[in-house]
């Protein structure tokens, strides 16, 4: 007879999500450490003539951004193509700042590593003139992966759950051994 | 009794693979091989169950763009010659192992061959659709839908109409295949993030499934963890991934899928046969490839194989399904005591897993529904028939997540293929702000031209060509497939905006990529 059907209370959530765990493989997919280091095999043009910052999320503490800005837009702030200095200055749901990068290309991408206490996150860019910071644009807002639990006191049952043990490829596409 | 509940979902899903101009085609063999070992096998199952009065329910998938190939006239040709040409292997087969150790296992492969084309052909009417529908309208099987080509959507969701249009085509394709609509969805690599559930709920999507992790990382935390589902603030269900009922079966460790009496997958005709015999049935540029003709066990963890027993290897899997229906027992047992509702075990698997990868995965599936049947102690059900006995659920709100290694988004998003996003953003900018534009007054040419760039920019967004070029397979395919759809997407733009047309392209690109002959440009309006 389970205890509900004996009238007693208790929580057991703890039990059944460290059971939710127990054997968290993760995936079904191909692993990270495969990942084809020979990148951009067919570079493309990637110049779309828009001003644009745009952050998106990986995991709990990384994410990854990708900018453009215009030709016009340098050249209305009177900038030297061959002397740009961006800044991007990350903020997070309080609109605290939380760290700062440069870049001296008007079309990139970087990878930022962060800490997943943050809520969001998003970035504004400035250029630098003069030695002043001009501030150009706003990156959408992207929810920081948090993982953690909620509103349980077993925190310590996430570490080491996830073994990686696995896997048969997910598909079709492909042959891995 | 029943203690408890079993849900064992299948995705199946291939990306849009089609090459009219090309008479064979590598990459579309990945169709035919998941018609041959899984889909067709499993289908037969299923009807044996129902002959032999065997009480089953199934979850299936069945992706849009796979869906959109099962039904495409040009593909299903080429899959008929290629049938006849495996059953044209096997029976050269059968003369050449005359009287040789292989001669059994050649006679095998050609009663496989010839009976599935006897299926394909008999109850399947040519249509291996026909099959999912037969036992969908009996309310046997669930099958449910998936982004509409598999774009990976938290990824996309800068762009939110691109979202929608991937939700809201998959439902149209849904109906347009199946004659009803989709109450659940396979979210894309179980692919979650915050908000996407307004969208589900706007094109009647009841549930989709997460990994653990994403149910038990909700907030707040759920009762039942992944034993119950969560209700989203927006009112659609979350089922979440039972581990232990996951590792049992792809665990390339401890799985059943690597017991050495099944068949082993790497060990194939096609590779292992002299040039000049094998030659027509290989690539016709010489490149070796799987047959489908695989005569050895898996034997051992050695290069050593002894030859494959099909029987020996089907009474193994009434072994493993006997093994798995005792744990899931067990397992139900042990959670049981601790809820106030009987559990649920939720198993999804790529539906490709039972058949090619693991080739007695049909029968072992088979063996545990009978296991389930005899026993009736745990009942096989689907998320609809869950939620029509539990109409409570605890509300929480999902934990963006994935099924990809490490559980978030690095599969799809690494220095592997971090390049692609910039285009698919900016395509979907550039399709809405279209949309808008012409609406109201697009003539018939040019609502023609949109519609194929809807095609284009959905092509691009299947997860499919990310996923490949992280794990370094068909990377070169994958990148080259990027590049066309962005490349035919921004040359029909130019088209629109400059008013040409290079009817030799288009005419190619149009039979190509044919997808969603249904579609309308609108889709992508502004929200």
């Amino acid at each position: 007879m389970n205890l509900w059907q004996k009238g007693v209370t208790m929580n057991f959530t703890d039990e059944l999500i460290a059971q939710s765990l127990a054997n968290q493989n993760g995936c079904s997919s191909g692993k990270i450490s495969d990942i084809n280091n020979e990148v951009r095999l067919y570079p493309l043009a990637q110049k779309y003539n828009k001003d644009k910052v745009v952050l998106m999320p990986i995991n709990p503490t990384h994410s990854f951004v990708y900018w453009e800005v215009t030709e016009q837009t340098l050249k209305n702030l009177n900038i030297d193509l061959g002397n740009i200095h961006l800044s991007f200055k990350l903020f997070d749901e309080n609109h605290q700042e939380i760290m700062e990068f440069d870049s001296i290309f008007s079309i990139g991408d970087y990878y930022i590593s962060h800490k997943s206490k943050f809520k969001a996150l998003y970035i504004k860019l400035f250029i630098q003139i003069n030695n002043e910071l001009k501030f150009i644009l706003q990156s959408n807002i992207i929810g920081v992966l948090q993982n953690t639990i909620k509103s349980s006191s077993s925190n310590q049952l996430l570490n080491g759950c996830i073994d990686g043990d696995l896997i048969y490829n997910s598909s079709l596409l492909g042959v891995q051994k | 009794m029943i203690k408890g509940y079993w849900i064992p979902v299948l995705h199946s899903h291939l990306p849009f693979v089609k090459h009219p101009e090309h008479k064979n085609f590598l990459e579309e063999y990945w169709l035919f091989e998941a018609i041959t070992e899984c889909y067709i096998p499993l289908l037969q199952r299923l009807k044996k169950l129902e002959d032999e009065n065997i009480d089953f329910a199934l979850t299936i998938s069945v992706t849009p763009p796979l869906a959109e190939m099962l039904d495409d006239t040009h593909l299903m040709g080429k899959y008929d010659k290629y049938l006849q040409t495996l059953i044209e292997l096997g029976q050269k087969e059968v003369i050449r192992t005359k009287e040789t150790e292989y001669e059994n296992i050649a006679k095998f492969y050609l009663y496989f061959f010839t009976q599935t084309k006897e299926f394909f052909d008999g109850f399947l009417n040519g249509n291996v659709l026909n099959g999912y529908r037969y036992f969908y309208d009996k309310n046997k099987i669930e099958i449910i839908t998936c982004g509409a080509t598999h774009g990976f959507l938290p990824l996309l969701s800068v762009n939110k109409e691109a979202v929608n249009a991937q939700i809201k085509l998959a439902k149209l394709s849904h109906e347009k295949h199946f004659n009803k609509s989709p109450k659940g969805i396979w979210l894309p690599e179980c692919a979650y993030y915050d908000g996407l559930d307004v969208i589900l709920n706007q094109n009647g999507i009841e549930f989709f499934i997460m990994d653990a992790h994403g149910i038990v990382y909700s907030d707040p935390t759920p009762k039942h963890a992944v034993y119950a589902p969560i209700i989203t603030p927006n009112k659609v269900a979350a089922f979440g991934r039972d581990n232990e009922s996951s590792k049992q079966v792809w665990s390339s460790k401890d799985g059943y899928p690597g017991d050495f009496c099944y068949r082993d997958f790497y060990r194939d005709i096609g590779y292992d046969l002299d040039f000049d015999y094998i030659k027509d049935y290989i690539n016709p540029d010489g490149v070796r490839v799987f047959t489908g003709f695989k005569y050895h066990k898996i034997t051992g963890n050695s290069d050593y194989k002894e030859i494959y027993d099909p029987l020996h290897a089907a009474y193994k899997t009434i072994e493993h399904a006997q093994n798995f229906h005792f744990n899931r027992e067990k397992q139900i047992t042990s959670i049981s005591s601790m809820m106030d509702r009987l559990p649920i075990i939720v198993s999804p698997y790529d539906a490709e897993l039972f058949g090619h990868w693991w080739f007695e995965g049909p029968e072992f599936l088979y063996n545990m529904f009978k296991e389930i049947d005899s026993h009736k102690v745990i009942k096989a059900i689907t998320p609809v028939q869950y939620l029509n006995m539990f109409t409570e659920n605890f509300v929480a709100n999902p934990h963006p997540s994935s099924w990809g290694d490490l559980g978030y988004y690095d599969v799809w998003l690494n220095k592997s293929n971090d390049w692609i996003y910039r285009h698919l953003h900016e395509m979907a900018d550039v399709m809405v702000e279209s949309a808008n534009l012409y609406k109201n007054n697009a003539s018939t040419h040019q609502e023609t031209l949109l519609n194929q760039m809807s095609r284009e920019l959905l092509l691009a967004q299947s997860s499919d060509w990310a996923f490949l070029m992280t794990t370094a397979t068909a990377t070169e395919y994958s990148e080259a497939r990027t590049k066309e759809h962005i490349g035919n997407f921004f040359k029909i733009k130019d088209m629109l905006d400059n008013t040409y047309f290079d009817e030799d392209f288009f005419t190619k690109i149009s039979e190509k990529n044919s997808i969603f002959d249904f579609i309308n440009f609108r889709t992508y309006c502004s929200m």
